[in-house]
Order: C-alpha cells, then sequence, then structure tokens
C-alpha cells in the first residue's frame, strides 16, 4: 500500500502507528463506498427485487391508470369505449406502438405470444391492448388484424384526437412524437416499455423493451398468484414482500 | 503547510487510491489485447476479404404489415462495411438498413457492440436520413426506466464491420427493412437476400422465416 512518506522523515515509530489507523480508516472507507456504490446501482436501475424475482419494474408510488378510457376499434364496427382495466382477477398488458414499426413492436408482440404458450391455461386470464400511437395510418381495418396476428381477443386501441392520446400515455409515463420528414412522409418515435395492469387499475409492473419471453411469463405467474393472493385476503391491496 | 495538514493530506491521498484501486477491482474488465482495428481503410490486404454471415432469419409479418424485418450476424475477416442489401421484387419492393436508437440520437439501444457507420464518406444511394427525431419536450417528466426513452428507426447508410468481430442485426438494434411486402412472410419460407460489401463484394444470404 502507498504510505504517506511526503511530509517527514523523522519520528518513524509514530508513523508506524499513523500508518495501522490510515489501514483501518482506508479498510472502513474502501467498504463503505464500494458497499454504497452497489447498492445505489441497485436502487438506482435494476429493478429487480430479490423478494419477489420480478423482472419488471415496480414503480413506488404505483400508477394509477383506471380513470384512462380510450376507443378500442374493431373492423365495421363503431368504436367502444375501453377502460384500460383487465376483467376481475386477470392482467392487462398496455404496449404503446405503431404497426408500421417492423422491429420493436413486433418483437415485442412475439415475446408475449411466445410468453403465454408458457404460461398456459393462465395466459386465458391476460388480456392485451396495443394503443396506437400513429391513428392516421393504423385504422379500424388495420389495427384489429394486426394485434390479432400476435394475440387472439387483443384490444386495439385507437384515438384520432392527439390530447387525449397524450393523457393517455401521462398517466402510463409513456410518450409518442410524429415528425414530419421533408419527402410528404413522416417518422414515429415512442417508448418502447409495455406496462402490466392489475384489475384496480394498477401499473404492477413496467417491463423495459427486450425483456424475454421467459421472464414475461415468470412475471405474469407472479404478478397472477398476487391478484388471487388480493382477492382471496380482501383488505390486503400491497404486494406482498 | 502544517504537519497536521500535511497528514490530513496524505491520509486523504491514500484512502483516494485505495478505495479507487478497491472499487476498481470490482467493476473494471480485464483489458483485453484484441487486435481488431477499426473499419478497414482501403489497404489491400494479403487476404481475400470475406464476410460470415450467422442466423439469418426474418420474422412472420402480421398480415395487414407491409413491412418485414431481417436479422443476423455479420463477421469480417478483414474488416469491412455494409453497404446495402436487396431482396427479389417478387418478396418487397425495396429494402433499407435501419437502426432502432433512441430518438434523442445517444445512439443504439439495449445492444452494445459497434456504432453504426452513418457518417462514412462513402454514402450509397440508400441514404435518406434526412432529420432525426428531437427528444420529445413533451415528455412526462421522468422517464420510467433507463432505455425506455422514445425510440425510433432510422436509415443508416452503412454499417462498419470491424475485422474479426461479430456484428448482431437483432431486434432493439440494427435490421434490414424489407418495405412494401408483396406477401405475408410466413414461417418456414425463405428468402434470398443480397448483402454488398465494400470490400467483399455481393453476397447472396438465405433467409428463414420464424416467429421469434
Amino acid at each position: 500500500m502507498p504510505s504517506p512518506d511526503r511530509p517527514h522523515r523523522s519520528r518513524r515509530r509514530r508513523w508506524r502507528h499513523v500508518g495501522v489507523i490510515v489501514v483501518a480508516l482506508v479498510v472502513v472507507l474502501v467498504a463503505g463506498a464500494c458497499g454504497s456504490t452497489d447498492e445505489g446501482s441497485t436502487a438506482g436501475t435494476a429493478p429487480e427485487a430479490s423478494t419477489d424475482a420480478l423482472e419488471g419494474l415496480r414503480r413506488d408510488p404505483p400508477l394509477d391508470v383506471s380513470t384512462v378510457v380510450l376507443p378500442e376499434v374493431r373492423e365495421g364496427e363503431a368504436d367502444q369505449p375501453f377502460t384500460l382495466v383487465p376483467q376481475p382477477g386477470n392482467l392487462l398488458f398496455v404496449y404503446f406502438g405503431y404497426t408500421h414499426c417492423p422491429d420493436l413492436c413486433p418483437t415485442t408482440l412475439a415475446d408475449l405470444r411466445k410468453a403465454f404458450r408458457e404460461l398456459g391455461p393462465d395466459a386465458a386470464r391476460i388480456e392485451t391492448a396495443f394503443v396506437t400511437v400513429d391513428p392516421q395510418r393504423d385504422t379500424a381495418s388495420v389495427l384489429p388484424s394486426y394485434l390479432s396476428s400476435f394475440v387472439d381477443g387483443g384490444h386495439a386501441i385507437r384515438v384520432d384526437d392527439p390530447a387525449a392520446l397524450q393523457a393517455a400515455e401521462d398517466a402510463f409515463l409513456a410518450s409518442s412524437t410524429i415528425t414530419p420528414l421533408e419527402d410528404g412522409t413522416y417518422s414515429v418515435s415512442h417508448t418502447a416499455f409495455s406496462s402490466i395492469v392489475d384489475d384496480t387499475g394498477t401499473v404492477v409492473a413496467e417491463w423495459p423493451f427486450g425483456i424475454s419471453p421467459d421472464s414475461m411469463a415468470s412475471d405474469l405467474r407472479i404478478l397472477l398468484d398476487e391478484t388471487d393472493r388480493d382477492r382471496a385476503g380482501g383488505s390486503s391491496t400491497t404486494a406482498p414482500a | 503547510m502544517s504537519r497536521r495538514s500535511h497528514w490530513a493530506a496524505a491520509v486523504a491521498l491514500s484512502v483516494l487510491t485505495l478505495t479507487a484501486v478497491g472499487c476498481g477491482s470490482d467493476v473494471t474488465t480485464s483489458t483485453e489485447s484484441t487486435t481488431s482495428s477499426p473499419a478497414a481503410t482501403g489497404t489491400s490486404a494479403p487476404v481475400t476479404a470475406d464476410v460470415t454471415v450467422g442466423d439469418p432469419w426474418a420474422r412472420t409479418s402480421p398480415m395487414s404489415s407491409e413491412l418485414g424485418a431481417v436479422y443476423l450476424t455479420l463477421t469480417s475477416n478483414t474488416g469491412d462495411t455494409l453497404l446495402g442489401a436487396a431482396v427479389p421484387t417478387s418478396v418487397a419492393g425495396s429494402t433499407e438498413i435501419h437502426e432502432t436508437a433512441m430518438a434523442d440520437g445517444t445512439g443504439t439501444t439495449m445492444m452494445p457492440g459497434t456504432t453504426a457507420g452513418d457518417d462514412t464518406s462513402d454514402t450509397t444511394e440508400m441514404t435518406q436520413m434526412t432529420q432525426m427525431t428531437e427528444p420529445p419536450g413533451t415528455m412526462g417528466g421522468d422517464s420510467p426506466m433507463p432505455g425506455s426513452g422514445e425510440m425510433e428507426m432510422r436509415p443508416i447508410s452503412s454499417l462498419d464491420l470491424p475485422a474479426g468481430e461479430a456484428v448482431a442485426l437483432e431486434p432493439g438494434g440494427y435490421h434490414i427493412m424489407l418495405i412494401d411486402l408483396v406477401a405475408p412472410l410466413v414461417a418456414g419460407d425463405t428468402l434470398e437476400v443480397t448483402l454488398t460489401f465494400e470490400r467483399a463484394g455481393e453476397q447472396v444470404v438465405t433467409v428463414t422465416v420464424r416467429d421469434s
């Protein structure tokens, strides 16, 4: 270890004592510094809670999206208002995307489809809502059939009013931007995470883009168990530790 | 400077040094002495330029979609640049090499690896990046998690392939976008994609369609 040899040449004995103190200090401080770094990174970035092994992020306090209502579109039918809350005992997967999106959106939906296969019969308890951020192109004749390519019985959500779309995005902390291009077309950017909503209208987990189908399935199992427990327990509203 | 302050300085110094060393050992990755050089700059290598293609696949396309994406891994022995990709008009109207990235221009997300070569001098007719999307001014404050800001796709004119390094075109990173699909891509189908490299020339790759 580098000893502090700069200040003095005399009094070596005293320095020996000092050396011991320095060592002690260094050990304590190194341990402290490293320890706090680890904790910091865990709290700041990795949402992986060791208690329940949930891969997705649990936000504290959780987001309440129970008041979000948007039109659900079906080809050849009138739009129906859809509250972004699943049936009792179910969970709702929500994604803000668009169909002219060959990479992120189909990757996420294809992975979700895979997760459903892993879940087996429990997959019937997971509802899916795909909210288009590109209502101009994602019409009632496009959006439902796009979604049905991945999942059965999904809710195709489309709203023309940009303010209504943004209000819904805000509730989920999602966002999107349409940018006109010089050639007359436009580019679309959007957040690419997914949200899982429980039957109280609470976002119980958020998944970053790229989460594996295995992790999706595992998280959904945990969240379904929690839903069952909450419904059985009645009074318990918080996630069990 | 008094003796006491010397002492304090010395302690502080050693603490700092050792803290750095102690923590550093946790986080530093061992330095690798790879010999991979940056992108080739036209040197006449004695070896023939060759690009190995790994796991070429395309995702099944939703029925209503006119877009598809092809993914694969490219490894150049000499260092090369992917300049373009083409499919027969019986498959799709056109193709573009795309990068999915954060909309604020901070580069590829979820996919470390090489950076896109969209600023190389030899731009081809494929380039049509006109404008990058600005970061949203209206975004509701805190982003839910790292890497969850807005993302967008941008066409890139070329992709650097450093020698010996596997560059993955994979979901969330780079892909070859098929535009105006003539028919949906169905699982089990195959299609031929012609890749054009600066040094290795053209190479035809058979791509298999699958769900994921």
